[in-house]
């Protein structure tokens, strides 16, 4: 990659979270091509994205209330039943290396289906899918850290299960601003030069 | 008198660099002047959510101008502050400067 390309998936992640907005986008190139750095590049997307996503759930609090409260209970139902019927059924092939790949396929199946239900605000709603994935994992992350600080053997579970709520969390993400890039209509990049100023 | 009728600081400020800017204000020049004059950092995508707010309540208007090689072909969008952007920079500017008025502890540099 030369130093004047700017970082790939930075820029296809801000792109799914402002894709109409091209003007952010070319600014952000044009500052990086004249001497800003990687670091600054990947800052100002996370705040952009940040920015993006919070107006968006603002502006549709209703939606995103419904969400919560449905990702809520799909999550719950996940954990209370659904991983205990499969513990009883295969029990054997949900030992920990053949249980991670089948939980990531899962969230990445869940990130990819709520962008899909909610096609004008898929990216958002697919990092407010993230999140509350990484909630989900909070309660029984924070009880083995309390393990963990008070015997050394829980340590390596909290080590697996750090990676485990990352894998997860990026799982989800994935699969939704999958479905978000694929729904973002293509345009062509040059549109000729000297354009007349048209208003907006 | 509600709180829309002034501006805060950050829109002031932004409000305050198109003007400078006039017809060359997009996100590069404007962060690039706020920059210059009072060192203050602000990022672009922080610009655009307040430009986009300032739109939305018809205090700036934008245009979609031209498209370089250095942007990756995308095009740039130039602001413009409005009249009713103009009378709401003047209401805060007045109402800051009664506040200002008569606090002998800041005059000389005193705290």
């Amino acid at each position: 990659m030369t130093r004047h390309a700017p970082p790939i998936i930075a820029t296809w992640v801000l792109s799914c979270f402002v894709g109409e907005n091209e003007a952010l986008i070319g600014d952000l190139i044009e500052e990086y091509r004249n001497g800003r750095s990687r670091l600054w590049y990947w800052k100002e997307v996370l705040i952009a994205v940040f920015r993006a996503t919070v107006t968006e759930l603002r502006a549709h609090w209703v939606l995103s209330l419904r969400l919560i409260v449905l990702l809520g209970a799909i999550q719950w139902c996940f954990g209370h039943w659904f991983v205990p019927l499969l513990w009883y059924l295969f029990g054997v092939l949900l030992r920990t290396p053949y249980w991670l790949p089948v939980a990531c396929a899962f969230s990445f199946l869940l990130g990819w289906t709520v962008a899909r239900l909610h096609r004008p605000h898929q990216a958002a709603v697919a990092l407010l899918n993230s999140a509350m994935v990484f909630l989900a994992a909070a309660p029984g992350f924070c009880r083995l850290a309390e393990d963990a600080l008070s015997n050394d053997r829980f340590r390596a579970y909290l080590y697996f299960d750090v990676v485990f709520t990352v894998l997860l969390c990026f799982s989800a993400l994935l699969g939704g601003l999958w479905r978000s890039s694929n729904g973002i209509e293509r345009k062509p990049k040059t549109p000729p030069t000297h354009a007349p100023l048209t208003p907006v | 008198m509600k709180n829309e009728d002034y501006l805060g600081n950050l829109e002031l400020i932004i409000m305050l660099a198109l003007i400078r800017l006039d017809d060359e204000a997009y996100g590069v020049s404007i962060a690039r002047e706020i920059r210059r004059t009072v060192a203050y950092e602000i990022a672009l995508g922080t610009i655009y959510a307040v430009l986009e707010r300032l739109e939305q309540r018809r205090m700036v208007s934008s245009a979609v101008g031209e498209s370089t090689p250095e942007r990756g072909g995308r095009a740039k969008r130039y602001f413009r502050v409005t009249a009713k952007g103009m009378r709401k920079v003047n209401q805060t500017r007045r109402a800051l400067a009664k506040l200002w008025q008569g606090l002998p502890q800041i005059e000389g540099g005193k705290a």
